[in-house]
């Protein structure tokens, strides 16, 4: 009895270990989609961390995002090529460039698709994928470096506001808002600038195969369009989704592919606080145009 | 050791204590879990504990919202398949030998309060217990809350199903 037992045991936990199995192998056969080609999306300003950057919760890309993505991609057997969607004008240097040094480690083939723009950071990023897809009218090139920005000193002058400045170490406040730029300072930015741009064209150089004299003339923060920068062999093929996908399969060395394009999942709260925003926007806009006017007879000064 | 006298059947005069009972549940989840390894390694991947990342991970879905569906429908069905062979081990083994190996181990046993022990007691005792195998049951748990203020220590599923849990001849 006492055997007989044991060996009943035995086979419950037989039969339902083999009923796992196969429940298993069901669940893993229908999940299976064999080949993919992902299409991973980089719109927007690109940036390092943080939600939008714009005021108006305009599209944006996080590179940390990507670059998790990008790890996901890897890991993962059943995807054979990466096509990226770059619609992007750019955006900050270490976001761009660290995106642009994950891609050229991936071990997989990817493929650039540039749509309306892939201009600086986001051609950085193009440029180093194995192959670059651009419409013959989209906006790419721009292969430079920008610290502009809005310095306020006269017009805090005409408001008798005054900057105290309490620095120690004479640069600690160069390129401040409040004050003009000295000429070391601006010097001294300006080297910087040079720096990163060093950079920007040795990568796309070295990317490209393009020549550091011939890349000296074309990287001077021009754009260019998509025919233009075919002949400077900024890109390497003129063309839509349709032939990204085809260089993306010859790449990779398959025929039959499913493709995946890779979509952000947005919250309702999210969806409303972008159309709220841009709401509010409009509605202090018009508030200040009826101000400034003096609408409604009350004086600003 | 208390003596009770029930209404349908022989006195209950030997109790199985609460540590027995709760050992012999934590040797059979264990042995369950290990006969339902293959579902496991499966739902592992698609909640995303492991490193390889199927499509449907829910961790990683961020593909679209049908995988997203889809990954949580999988989950949903392995965890159900897996309660379901929980009921499985305790119903045929509590069956057809009063105990489960666990049960076996601690040498406690099922009894009826009826003249016989019948199938739906069976399965009426153990469904809490099978739901909660994969997450926490609300049932189960007020299974054992109720077991807690009981005096015959039995689970609320037992009282409708008249059953104890005994030490084992």
């Amino acid at each position: 009895m006492q055997i007989n037992k044991f060996l009943m045991a035995f086979l419950v936990i037989a039969a339902i270990w083999i009923a796992s199995f196969g429940v298993s192998k069901i669940i893993e056969n229908e999940n299976n989609l064999g080949n993919t080609i992902m299409i991973l999306p980089i719109k927007g300003v690109i940036v390092s961390d943080g939600g939008s950057t714009g005021l108006f919760g305009e599209e944006s890309t996080v590179s940390s995002d990507v670059l998790e993505k990008l790890d996901s991609i890897e890991g993962d057997d059943s995807v054979k090529a990466v096509i990226l969607e770059i619609n992007s004008p750019g955006g900050t240097v270490v976001a761009s460039k660290e995106i642009a040094e994950k891609i050229k480690k991936l071990n997989k083939p990817v493929v650039a698709w540039i749509r309306e723009y892939g201009a600086s950071g986001a051609y950085w990023i193009a440029s180093s994928s194995d192959y670059i897809v651009a419409d013959e009218l989209s906006v790419t090139g721009s292969i430079g470096v920008i610290g502009s920005y809005l310095e306020f000193s006269r017009l805090f002058d005409k408001y008798g506001v005054d900057y105290e400045r309490l620095v120690a170490g004479d640069y600690k406040d160069a390129g401040t808002q409040y004050k003009k730029l000295t000429k070391n300072e601006r010097d001294m930015l300006q080297k910087k600038l040079n720096l990163i741009h060093k950079k920007f064209k040795e990568d796309v150089s070295r990317n490209r195969n393009i020549s550091s004299e011939k890349i000296d003339d074309i990287a001077n923060g021009i754009f260019y369009l998509g025919y233009e920068a075919y002949e400077l062999g900024l890109v390497d093929k003129l063309g839509n989704k349709e032939d990204a996908i085809s260089k993306a399969k010859e790449l990779a060395n398959i025929k039959e592919v499913k493709i995946i394009e890779v979509k952000e999942k947005r919250s309702f709260i999210e969806l409303l606080s972008r159309i709220t925003s841009k709401e509010f926007y409009y509605a202090g806009r018009g508030l200040g145009d009826a101000l400034a006017k003096n609408d409604f007879g009350i004086s600003l000064t | 050791m208390k003596r009770i006298k029930t209404d349908f059947g022989p006195l209950i005069n030997d109790r199985a204590s609460l540590w027995k009972r709760v050992a012999a549940f934590i040797i059979d989840l264990f042995i369950i879990y290990l006969a339902v390894s293959p579902l496991t390694v499966v739902l592992a991947k698609e909640i995303g504990i492991d490193n390889s990342i199927g499509f449907s991970t829910i961790k990683n879905a961020f593909y679209d919202q049908e995988k997203f569906a889809n990954a949580s429908r999988i989950v949903i069905i392995i965890m159900a398949t897996i309660s379901l062979m929980s009921l499985f081990y305790w119903t045929m083994l509590e069956y057809y030998f009063k105990q489960s190996i666990g049960k076996m181990l601690m040498r406690i046993s099922v009894v009826s309060l009826t003249k016989e022990l019948k199938l739906w007691q069976i399965l009426v005792r153990n469904i809490t217990k099978a739901s909660s195998v994969t997450s926490l049951s609300i049932l189960f748990l007020i299974d054992i809350i109720y077991m807690l203020f009981n005096a015959n220590r039995q689970r609320l599923s037992e009282v409708i199903s008249k059953t104890e849990v005994t030490n084992a001849n």
